[in-house]
């Protein structure tokens, strides 16, 4: 029996030993892998690197893998560019890597939505997109007031004031921050057979009388046909058109010191009218998806609409391509005696502050806001955008494009839209200054909200614009 | 230079040798400990952290552009709750998962109690049965909100037609229809997974128990109601506690269907969390909901629990 038990106590042991050889060599084995992912972490940096030096590169500074060893710059761009203008801009890159010989530049494109917090945590990060457009002006405008990007006064200085379109460019503490490309004007886009079969008054329109007449005239319930659509989404844009017509009867979100003045008379008014308007409008509407805002239009449900990005050529040919000639554009209008506007984006590039390669970056920038590049941009989405660098509508290369010439008087309306009412809230409301509140969608997030609450919820224009304007006071403070 | 080199090789020789007697002196619980410890490491690092740092940002005001978020402690979450936004929020986030719930439960077991009998084609029909769970949720939304267009879809034409109604609905942008139309499209999705747990279940249950019944004279809802669902209440158990929590957390459908709206009609907790946190550039305030929506989840659960949880054993 000892003997049993001692064979046994000793088999015992023996096998924890051969088990605690086995989970030792295993925690061991464990631990150096884990060791291992963790540098691997790091030579991984490191290989990106590699990869902005073609290869055979190494990180420099604190990490940042901006420089190969073979003197490679990597100029990393974000941008929120769609489908065809970003093929132009990959075009565009290539040139330039092949103009500058050690420069490869890396691009990405995102959302309006993913914009700024790419953008803060790659610079938070300690790897900054060198060069930047966040979406949109407000985004852009915030970015350079959280200090994101750097003055390029230099850039912008050297093209001289006439290149740039002046309503583009704004400083922030006296410096210029951004060096613009093109951009986009809310219009109104209407049927030209529609009006002329209901016998409306023809666009462009003096004022809101005529505005709702023709949206009345126009409405035929039966036919399942409506004048003008009110939408009431939630999205910032939505919140466009209720923000345009407050500034064009005199109100607006906030004034030159800063101070909310949303709960105003005028504010009031403008909300009266969207109300008003909603008699013309489908209740589908309310909710519409901002692509939803434009088919209705081309499929006779809409007689109007009105939008950002000018689509008609695309949507005709998607839509109905009978109705080559039947869709114009015009601004929206303002009340009687007062100057229409007509919103506008095109902010375009600014330089990251935390750059390693400010001067590479700022050729960059250049490069993209040549007026040649520009027409590319401009006519990779024939009648789109509008130029926000002067002399782009005199090039060759502009009117050479099919649709272009097609489509010509159409776009040269919306040009002359941009360039007679057109306003980026963010950078014109405040002429030399830049806007913190106006600048930020949020604004006009409040804005369709108050409109919500006028319509969905037939609240008192006036109590609507004192409840927003309360709120922004608390979302500002 | 080989004595330098031989007594290099002793001092680790003597570091590897002390190393293993510290090893082999370690209890098996200490032992343990230090190989969980690199995984514990890893699920802190990969689990614990972002829910930790979420936290501290449900804290703190977050603008997702400013590198330097500003203390706000817990008045964001005295804020929210005071807010009636958030009150509304939670009640169409009740009414959503209950309506949904309801009619997956409700459309699953019904198929399931179809699909456990012999017929010709069942094979095609399981087939079918299950094929919305694996379209893509947003093919089925599009496809809906076509279907469903206020100004030209084929579900106002059908209706009209019928003289069910007089003029179009505005299926997703009324307040009135809104809110049905996702809890239609939640349970035409996801009633496949009621479906087929319950279906596995009822394969489980002895046929003697129905031959027993009908011997007793027991008609088929008496059998359904005295076998059938006792049966199944573990099971139903089950797949309504996970049917709500998903459903509750569920974002999709919502989105793409209304993005909240007309208005907040539709808004539920995550939604508004996305808005605040992504429209309103409030990373903080967001989080601070979605924190909230964690907490209403966590007693939810264990409200059903108390209530149902020992019945359903």
């Amino acid at each position: 029996m000892a003997g049993d038990t001692k064979q046994s106590t000793s088999g015992s042991s023996s096998t924890n030993r051969t088990r605690r050889r086995f989970l030792e060599a295993t925690g061991a084995g464990t631990v150096v892998a884990l060791a291992g992912c963790l540098g691997g972490g790091g030579d991984g940096d490191g290989g990106d690197g590699g990869d902005g030096g073609g290869g055979s590169g190494e990180t420099t500074g604190n990490g940042n893998a901006t420089t190969g060893s073979s003197g490679t710059k990597t100029i990393r761009v974000i941008n929120s560019a769609y489908e065809p203008v970003q093929k132009v801009f990959e075009e565009i890159f290539s040139e330039f890597e092949e103009q500058e010989g050690n420069v490869e530049v890396e691009y990405n494109r995102v959302d309006f939505a993913d914009a700024p917090q790419q953008a803060a945590q790659a610079q938070a990060a300690g790897e900054p997109w060198d060069v930047m457009n966040l979406a949109s002006p407000g985004n852009n405008v915030t970015a350079a007031q959280e200090g994101l990007l750097q003055p390029i006064n230099d850039v912008v200085d050297d093209r001289g004031v006439d290149y740039w379109n002046e309503k583009a460019m704004f400083k922030l503490d006296g410096d210029h921050y951004f060096a613009p490309h093109y951009g986009s004007v809310i219009k109104l886009n209407y049927r030209v057979d529609m009006f002329e079969e209901a016998g409306a008054p023809m666009p462009p329109f003096d004022n809101w009388e005529q505005y709702m007449t023709a949206a009345e005239k126009l409405t035929n319930t039966s036919k399942n046909q409506y004048g003008h659509p009110v939408f009431l989404g939630s999205n910032h844009f939505h919140g466009v058109w209720p923000m345009m017509l407050t500034m064009m009867n005199g109100g607006g979100v906030v004034n030159p010191d800063g101070d909310i003045v949303f709960d105003s008379q005028e504010t009031a008014e403008a909300l009266q009218f969207v109300k008003d308007m909603d008699q013309y409008s489908p209740t589908s509407a309310h909710n519409s998806s901002i692509p939803d805002m434009r088919p209705p239009l081309y499929q006779g449900q809409y007689a109007m609409t009105w939008y950002s990005t000018n689509q008609v050529a695309a949507d005709i040919e998607s839509y109905n391509p009978d109705l080559k000639g039947d869709v114009q554009v015009t601004h929206v209008p303002a009340p009687k005696g007062n100057e229409p506007v007509a919103r506008m984006t095109g902010t375009g590039y600014g330089v990251s502050s935390e750059t390693e390669h400010p001067k590479v970056a700022k050729r960059l920038v250049k490069y993209i806001t040549e007026r040649e590049n520009v027409t590319r941009m401009l006519t990779a989405n024939p009648t789109a955008k509008i130029p926000m660098v002067k002399g782009v509508l005199e090039e060759d290369a502009m009117w050479e494009n099919d649709t272009m010439q097609e489509y010509e008087d159409l776009y040269r309306d919306l040009v002359g839209i941009a360039e007679d009412y057109g306003r980026i809230i963010a950078v014109n409301e405040n002429p030399e200054t830049v806007n913190p509140i106006t600048g930020r969608a949020l604004s006009e997030t409040m804005v369709v909200g108050a409109a919500q609450d006028a319509v969905l919820e037939d609240m008192d224009p006036m109590d609507a614009a004192t409840k927003w304007a309360d709120r922004m006071r608390e979302e500002y403070k | 230079m080989s004595e330098v080199s031989e007594q290099t090789s002793a001092t680790s020789t003597g570091a590897l040798a002390q190393a293993k007697n510290k090893l082999d002196n370690l209890s098996e619980n200490q032992m343990g400990l230090l190989l969980v410890l690199p995984l514990a490491v890893l699920l802190m690092v990969l689990y614990l952290y972002p829910i930790l740092r979420g936290f501290v940002f449900s804290l703190q005001e977050v603008s997702l552009f400013a590198t330097d978020p500003v203390w706000a402690g817990a008045q964001q979450y005295v804020d929210t709750l005071n807010s009636d936004r958030f009150w509304g929020a939670l009640e169409n986030g009740i009414v959503y998962t209950v309506g949904s719930v309801a009619v997956t439960v409700v459309v699953g077991v019904g198929t399931a109690l179809v699909l456990n009998r012999s017929f010709f084609g069942e094979r095609f029909v399981t087939g079918l049965v299950l094929s919305p769970y694996m379209i893509p949720i947003v093919g089925i939304v599009l496809v809906f909100r076509w279907l469903f267009n206020g100004l030209n879809g084929a579900a106002n034409y059908v209706f009209i037609e019928l003289g069910l109604v007089n003029q179009p609905i505005a299926w997703f942008s009324s307040s009135t229809y809104a809110m049905p139309m996702l809890i239609l499209i939640s349970g035409w999705a996801l009633y496949p997974f009621v479906c087929m747990l319950v279906l596995a279940k009822l394969q489980t249950i002895p046929d003697e128990y129905y031959e027993a019944a009908d011997l007793m004279g027991a008609s088929r809802t008496r059998q359904f109601v005295s076998i059938t669902l006792p049966q199944l209440k573990s099971v139903l158990f089950v797949a309504i506690l996970l049917r709500m929590l998903w459903t509750f957390n569920l974002f999709d459908i919502i989105w793409l269907g209304t993005q909240g709206g007309p208005g907040n009609a539709t808004e539920t907790l995550p939604i508004m969390a996305y808005r605040i946190a992504f429209d309103g550039l409030r990373l903080g305030e967001g989080t601070a909901v979605a924190f909230l929506t964690f907490v209403v989840l966590a007693a939810g659960t264990t409200i059903y629990f108390r209530s149902f949880g020992e019945a359903s054993a």
